[in-house]
């Protein structure tokens, strides 16, 4: 046997405390008088009252049957029934993009959403939005736990894609659950629209933020001089001054425009110099810090690469296939080419920028062995293990091999950036290789792009790079996170400047945010369907409090048998 | 003890006052209206329509053409009887040594004037019976030794202590018995006496009881108990109660024509005999 709440015990204090009163009754003073004759007459009339004497009388009576109907009551287990809260689940859909910092929304979403937190009782999902939205709790009923979770949560600066949120949501909703929205400027039409019982409650910004920040800025060069195009943007008329700064931070230009209420100023100017990167900011900065920067940068348009017509057909369509503009060019042109030229004219090596696939000043070299790779980035997404060499040309001085057929040097590179393959396409089954087209990309790619400038990127973006393995510094010099080799690089989250450094070189990369969240937007709260369940809560039991007063009925009937004996009557 | 020297002697200047004829064979030293045999003369009277035409002074009446009776004193003695009340309610102290002084201030106003006293108690009999100053000093030390320990009531068994003619007959009692008691015991006292007179001793404490809270209070007498829970306005009450029992009594008193008189134990037997009783004419 045992039992079910064994915390009652504590009522044995009950018969305790008629112990107690057993030994401290009330005890009368005694006291001696001549006569009590009259005493008696006086106490007899001091009760006459018919009704308590009858009461009095019955006493004995009344409380026996009172226990006893306080007994049957409590059999009946009597038990307050309080409504609960609506819906059998909750899920609330937090928006994290970076227009959420404007007017500290995102904080105010936090307190709404621990107040909620304190009346909740229904298990709990949480999702954050992006471009990937993510399941942060599910069904989550530890309180404790749901606070940390909400206390920790932060803005992504991604931009919400909450219609993808929101279809990302919709696998998650089960009949009768209610769903908040913390967002900026929900559009009830863009809601899913579910066959089950679905309550939204949509918490937007509803007041209206002023802002002003730069809306475009690109520029161009030509020549020694430089056109660039700014666009501000202003929610009430005010001035604003934008300052052009270069990549070493170096103050360029500077001017002040009065932009009117919720318009658009376009400005063009020139800047002497020639620049592949500028920034543009506003001062002072206002409250939404994320719009007042912008970046721009010109890429070296390298065009298209130069491909030597006398090298092998299987080059050209390779190069062809990878959808890389390529020209062919006749080795005579070849000297006046700008861009980057894939030839076997070891001449052009010092003055361009040469992919050399072979030579053709010296002789090939029978080899043996086994393709051997270093850990350079061009070998990030091709794999050399299983290629076949037959013969090599000799190795360059001063260049770098980065792989080796046997020991003897098969693909090099040169300290301006020149790769050499010290192979010619038949004299190896490379090109038959997955391989091959993997690796002229890879280099390709290289190539194309400017030394400078290691990507724009968007919050938390993900890119796929061929990148090697390295570290990414902020602006300040701090270590954000570190890039592997050859994985999706993800972006970090806040905007600004940073830099990739792969041990060798550091390029500068820079995190934007998207065009929409430029744009503050508010929108009236909304409520959209409708949740008829209802959690059942079932209040507090009178069970235990029936049988309590039971039991000092008891007491009391003990007290008057004490002082008046037992019978009934 | 009961009474101090200075006090017995100041009640040699006090005598009883009762309208009732003496009824001593001996002589005393009271106004007697009855035509005697004494030679002292009083004082005259004009005669009334009614009167005793055998005591016209005729010597006056030849002097003033008027009729006068005249008066003589009368040496006959009072007999004085107190039946003291020994029942256990009795015991209070204060109470009991005041009824006891009293019995003794009676003695000794008696026993001064030359008249006979007695007094006498349930279960005693009559302890004693004198006549003449001297034996005052006994009665003094006599009553000292009495002890209430009767377990009867008073008005049940005090007419076993009654004695038989009297002139005045005092009782001393507290008076706390049920009237219709009283009512029973007052058939036998007339035989005692012409004139009977009730001295009701009470102490303030149960008239004006000063207890408060649960008390339960016991007799003395029959050692039942009582549970009250006092308060001020229950205390009002029963002094009410307690009056009205009083008068009750004296209601019933008159209605036998006996005598009574309330005292409270706390003025004192001095004030008692000297301010009360000569208030009330018993004494002059």
């Amino acid at each position: 046997m045992s039992f079910q709440t064994p915390w009652m015990a504590v009522m044995f204090a009950l018969p305790a405390i008629v112990i107690l009163f057993y030994f401290f009754r009330k005890k009368y003073e005694q006291h001696d008088v001549s006569s009590t004759l009259l005493w008696q007459e006086h106490v007899r009339e001091v009760q006459a009252s018919p009704y308590l004497k009858h009461l009095q009388h019955n006493a004995l009576l009344y409380l026996q049957l009172l226990a006893l109907l306080l007994a049957v009551f409590a059999m009946m287990q009597p038990v307050t029934t309080t409504i609960g809260q609506k819906g059998e689940q909750a899920m609330w859909i937090v928006d994290t993009s970076a227009t959420m910092l404007a007017d500290e929304l995102f904080e105010q979403h936090r307190t709404h959403m621990l107040e909620q937190l304190a009346e909740l009782e229904q298990p709990l999902t949480l999702i954050t939005s992006g471009k990937q939205p993510t399941v942060i709790l599910q069904q989550e009923t530890n309180k404790a736990r749901i606070q940390e979770t909400i206390e920790a949560l932060q803005v992504t600066y991604e931009h919400e894609y909450i219609v993808d949120t929101f279809a990302f949501a919709n696998t998650f909703i089960t009949p009768q659950t209610v769903v908040h929205v913390y967002s900026e400027a929900v559009d009830p039409l863009t809601l899913p629209t579910t066959e089950q019982e679905v309550e939204w409650h949509v918490i937007n910004r509803t007041k209206e933020v002023t802002n002003a920040g730069i809306e475009q800025f690109a520029f161009v060069t030509e020549q020694q001089q430089t056109d660039f195009l700014l666009q501000l943007y202003s929610t009430e008329e005010q001035a604003l001054t934008y300052v052009i700064r270069d990549e070493q931070g170096e103050t360029l230009y500077r001017e002040t425009v009065t932009v009117k209420a919720n318009d658009t100023e376009t400005i063009t100017a020139k800047i002497d110099g020639a620049f592949t990167l500028l920034q543009a900011s506003i001062e002072p900065v206002d409250t939404y810090v994320v719009d007042d920067t912008y970046w721009a940068y010109q890429q070296q348009a390298t065009g298209a690469f130069h491909v030597d017509a006398t090298m092998h057909t299987l080059l050209h369509k390779a190069v062809t296939s990878l959808q890389i503009p390529a020209v062919t060019t006749q080795p005579a042109d070849l000297q006046r080419a700008q861009n980057a030229v894939i030839t076997n004219a070891t001449a052009l090596l010092p003055t361009h920028r040469v992919f050399l696939i072979g030579r053709d000043d010296a002789t090939l070299q029978a080899v043996s062995g086994a393709v051997t790779t270093t850990n350079d980035r061009l070998f990030t997404f091709s794999h050399l293990e299983d290629v076949y060499v037959q013969a090599v040309y000799p190795a360059f001085e001063g260049y770098d091999t980065i792989a080796s057929v046997g020991d003897q040097p098969f693909i090099q590179r040169s300290p301006d950036g020149d790769i050499v393959v010290l192979t010619t396409i038949t004299e190896t089954d490379w090109a038959l290789q997955p391989s091959f087209p993997l690796f002229l990309w890879t280099v390709l790619d290289e190539m194309a792009t400017t030394n400078q400038l290691f990507g724009m990127f968007t919050p938390n973006e993900q890119r796929v790079m061929a990148t090697p393995q390295g570290d990414i510094f902020s602006q300040a010099g701090e270590y954000v996170m570190t890039v592997p080799a050859g994985n999706q690089l993800r972006a970090p989250m806040q905007p600004g400047a940073y830099t990739f450094n792969d041990g060798e070189q550091s390029k500068a990369m820079f995190v934007l945010v998207e065009a929409q969240e430029r744009n503050i937007e508010h929108r009236e709260h909304q409520i959209v369907g409708q949740v008829t369940a209802t959690t059942e809560r079932l209040g507090q039991s009178w069970l235990t409090w029936l049988i309590f007063l039971m039991l000092i009925v008891l007491v009391i009937e003990w007290e008057v048998q004490r002082r008046r004996g037992l019978s009934i009557t | 003890m009961m009474l101090t020297q200075d006090i017995i002697a100041r009640l040699q200047h006090v005598r009883f006052v009762t309208p009732s004829k003496k009824r001593g064979q001996h002589k005393g030293s009271h106004v007697s209206l009855q035509y005697g045999s004494s030679l002292d003369f009083s004082d005259f009277r004009t005669y009334t329509p009614g009167d005793d035409v055998r005591q016209i002074d005729w010597h006056v009446y030849g002097r003033t053409q008027k009729h006068y009776i005249k008066r003589f004193l009368d040496e006959q003695e009072l007999r004085i009887h107190v039946v003291l009340d020994t029942s256990l309610s009795m015991r209070d102290e204060a109470k009991w040594l005041f009824a006891r002084q009293l019995v003794v201030a009676l003695g000794c106003i008696t026993l001064s004037h030359d008249d006979h006293f007695s007094y006498s108690y349930v279960g005693q009999g009559i302890p004693f019976r004198a006549k003449g100053s001297r034996f005052r000093h006994r009665l003094n030390e006599q009553v000292a030794q009495v002890v209430a320990q009767s377990n009867e009531p008073f008005t049940t068994t005090a007419h076993k202590a009654l004695p038989k003619d009297r002139t005045v007959l005092f009782i001393i009692t507290d008076g706390l018995e049920a009237i219709s008691q009283w009512e029973q015991f007052f058939q036998h006292v007339h035989r005692s006496a012409k004139d009977i007179r009730l001295l009701v001793i009470g102490t303030d404490d149960e008239q004006q009881p000063k207890l408060r809270g649960d008390v339960a209070l016991r007799d003395i007498e029959t050692n039942e108990h009582v549970q009250v829970s006092l308060t001020d306005e229950q205390a009002r009450s029963y002094t009410a109660r307690y009056n009205a029992h009083r008068e009750q009594l004296s209601e019933l008193c008159r209605r036998h024509q006996i005598g009574s008189l309330f005292l409270t134990v706390e003025q004192g037997i001095t004030q008692a005999i000297f301010q009360t009783m000569r208030q009330a004419r018993w004494v002059m």
